[in-house]
């Protein structure tokens, strides 16, 4: 019996010692944010790592980034890791990963070669976030900001609450890139995100555009209020602000309108060759500001203010569809609906991109203004009546 | 020889969590290469395959009642023949317990722990389950109800976590290559239920055969709605072009669940696999060891059970050269070779059972 217990202490000392592959916290280097460029000799990879806070009693300098950003060369990801890993004391630690930075040459050449190993590893999430942007990803990772200590953290919150704060941001993650860019039909779309200069220096950063791709190629970015196409077609576009012309107004009286119901059903039709997209949106939201001094609560103002964001949303998603096709980009993924609805007609034009110019929407749009905040009446109009 | 009893219920929860866990671990990946975005017609169909096989082992069991499946294959097929079908049976056993503990350890090797070698976990599963096993069939059948209590609802949790990130429009167009390739999921989804084959030897003694039939067509079913989820969530999640090609699309889908402040899930999945694959190992442990006891006539199967584990082990090491291997195997050769012997086997012996008179059957016996 005796001998019976010492052989199971000894097995359980065995056991139950702690763990065999174990990491402790002095011994890695969170990375938080990753940059990775074209260089001549393959591939120029960034890591943001966030720096173990000083001695307690030392001075703390506020200017001073609690981050280091090490970069190094490679001919393949993993062998740059490996370099980086040359120049870091601390082994990289890759699962608190929040945002992969693709530099625009890069991103020309094709993320597809870059992703494999991201993919593949087992400590990296697939919830880190995709992006773009215009310069170098290393210039932008290397930008100081004012709000927010790790640049990288503060890239993927602006990304993250865009929802929270009424912008637009596409917000793709390693998963939805790994699923795009393996189903036929539908290209890939990114985030933009470049350093913004406020006053001369750089002091944050910008989310605006989308990156448009082509079989995991950027072919180029569109800007300004057309990049809300893709998300009107996806059903994203909560929360997001819409401005139109007041009705009756003169031109720069606007109106804006902020969605908090939004609904939008893709599908097509097929006559012949010609692919109709039916696009039924259903919105709801709030009227929170305007320039014009109207009650556009009013009925037939209210409808007026409805057919604007109509034509918002027709504007745009026809914009945005009509600026990618000469990229040859299916950004909204047709091809992959047609695949869904109509299988047989897609497997005679799968080949090429060419089905992109027979494309035509029909778009449907029920918009409902349901509350204006706080007041009925504006105190702009109010002083109008007095003034009167 | 042994003496203890279990009812029912905990015979076929010991079939529940031993194939879920295989399934759910290794056996979505082959479904999902064969069948893609069809896999839940796989799954439909498979249902009728799935009950037969259930029919069979509790039809076989009730007809030859008190009597392991080494002891009715010798009565049926007769001595020489009987023992033949016996050791393929018992090599079938040998090699699915050696398969799921080789997908068990590599998943941790792959997945959670890179740097530890394999054999850790094959050493670590089998002490466990040997230990189990030399408690007896009442000590591995209660703590599998114990296991299966948490499994369950990790399972359910699971999917309604994963609800967010799926998109069931990625399952249409619908038999888009025809039906093959949704046949060819349920010949796959068939040979992991054939391996439900392994309850014949614990039938024998459970305290009351009545109504077997019906309780063990139930369990099958519950199977099929155990593999819903996972089967229907990783289409629905990355598409049928992603889904293929990745090795644990299961565990992937659990660790990428974030949902405010829970994320980062993958502990479930591990608990869920570690428990499952143990009350797997020692499931198929037990029925080899009592099998060969019972083949060879001896009078306790105790003594087998440590050197048939280290058996065990070995062959883990040896039945694949990398998970890949594992899953080549699992995709081309498993489908017809576990159907072959968990379902296409035990329907012959069925047959032939059929035309052998009871009687007959006590006159062999007093020989």
């Amino acid at each position: 019996m005796n001998f019976k217990k010492c052989f199971l202490l000894i097995i359980l000392v065995i056991f139950l010692s702690g763990c065999w592959d174990k990491k402790e916290l002095n011994e890695i280097a969170v990375v938080m944010g990753v940059g990775i460029d074209k260089v001549e000799e393959g591939y120029k990879i960034t890591a943001q790592v966030i720096k173990p806070p000083p001695k307690e009693n030392g001075s703390t300098s506020g200017s001073e980034l609690p981050t280091w950003s090490v970069t190094a060369t490679g001919k393949s990801v993993l062998g740059t890791i490996r370099n980086l890993n040359e120049l870091s004391p601390r082994r990289l630690y890759w699962a608190h990963l929040q945002i992969i930075i693709f530099g625009d040459a890069m991103a020309r050449e094709g993320i597809t070669p870059a992703t494999t190993w991201f993919e593949r590893d087992r400590d990296s999430r697939a919830g880190a976030l995709i992006t773009v942007t215009p310069g170098t990803a290393e210039d932008l990772l290397n930008s100081k900001i004012e709000l927010g200590d790790v640049p990288a953290k503060s890239m993927a919150e602006l990304i993250d609450g865009s929802e929270m704060r009424g912008i637009n941001a596409l917000d793709v993650q390693l998963r939805d890139l790994m699923s795009i860019l393996s189903t036929p039909g539908i290209e890939l779309t990114l985030d933009v995100i470049r350093p913004k200069e406020i006053r001369g220096q750089v002091e944050t950063f910008e989310v605006d555009g989308v990156a448009v791709f082509d079989q995991g190629k950027l072919q180029g970015y569109i800007y300004g209020p057309e990049t809300t196409g893709t998300q009107i077609m996806n059903s994203k576009l909560n929360y997001t602000i819409i401005e139109g012309k007041c009705p009756k107004g003169g031109a720069d009286e606007v109106f804006a309108f902020q969605i908090t119901d939004f609904q939008s059903k893709v599908k097509p039709k097929l006559k012949g060759d010609t692919i109709t997209v039916n696009v039924d949106v259903t919105l709801e939201g709030n009227l929170l500001d305007q320039t014009c001094g109207i009650d556009l609560l009013q009925p037939e103002q209210s409808k007026l203010v409805e057919k604007e964001i109509t034509h918002f949303i027709k504007k745009n998603i026809e914009g945005e569809f009509r600026i990618a096709k000469e990229m040859n980009s299916d950004i909204y993924g047709i091809g992959r609906d047609l695949r869904r609805y109509h299988p047989d007609y897609w497997a005679k034009i799968s080949d090429s991109s060419a089905y992109l110019d027979q494309v035509k929407f029909d778009i449907k749009v029920e918009s409902e203004v349901r509350r204006s905040g706080l007041i009925i009446d504006t105190t702009q109009e109010k002083t109008k009546e007095v003034s009167d | 020889m042994e003496k203890t009893y279990i009812t029912k219920i905990q015979a076929l929860m010991l079939g529940i969590s031993s194939i879920t866990v295989t399934g759910h671990l290794l056996f979505i990946p082959v479904i999902i290469d064969h069948a893609g975005r069809d896999s839940w017609i796989s799954l439909l169909l498979a249902i009728f395959p799935a009950i037969l096989i259930g029919f069979t082992v509790a039809l076989l069991s009730q007809r030859y009642p008190g009597r392991s499946m080494v002891e009715y294959c010798q009565l049926i097929l007769g001595k020489w023949l009987g023992s033949l079908v016996v050791i393929i049976f018992l090599v079938y056993f040998l090699h699915e317990i050696s398969l799921s503990i080789r997908g068990f350890g590599e998943f941790y090797t792959s997945a959670v722990t890179p740097r530890t070698p394999i054999a850790v976990f094959f050493i670590a599963i089998l002490i466990l389950a040997a230990y189990a096993v030399h408690c007896g069939l009442e000590v591995i059948s209660r703590t599998n109800q114990a296991i299966l209590v948490i499994l369950i609802p990790i399972v359910i949790f699971a999917t309604i976590l994963t609800q967010k990130d799926k998109d069931y429009l990625n399952f249409l167009p619908i038999l888009e290559n025809s039906i093959g390739p949704a046949l060819d999921g349920t010949l796959a989804l068939t040979s992991l239920y054939s391996s439900i084959f392994v309850l014949s030897m614990i039938f024998p003694y459970v305290n009351n055969t009545k109504r077997l039939k019906r309780y063990s067509i139930v369990t099958m079913i519950i199977l099929v709605i155990m593999f819903i989820g996972p089967i229907t969530g990783v289409v629905a999640i990355y598409g049928e072009e992603r889904a293929k090609g990745l090795y644990f699309p299961t565990f992937l889908t659990l660790r990428d669940i974030e949902i405010g402040a829970l994320q980062r899930l993958d502990i479930l999945g591990i608990l869920l696999w570690s428990l499952g694959s143990f009350a797997k190992v020692a499931l198929f442990l037990y029925a080899i060891v009592l099998g060969i006891a019972q083949l060879f006539k001896l009078k306790d199967y105790k003594i087998l059970v440590i050197p048939v584990g280290a058996l065990v082990s070995i062959i883990s090491l040896i039945n694949g050269e990398d998970l890949n291997g594992i899953f080549r195997f699992l995709e081309n050769y498993y489908p017809f070779y576990s159907t072959f012997v968990g379902l296409i086997l035990p329907l012959l012996l069925l047959i032939i059972s059929q035309f052998r008179k009871k009687p007959g059957v006590k006159k062999r016996r007093a020989e």
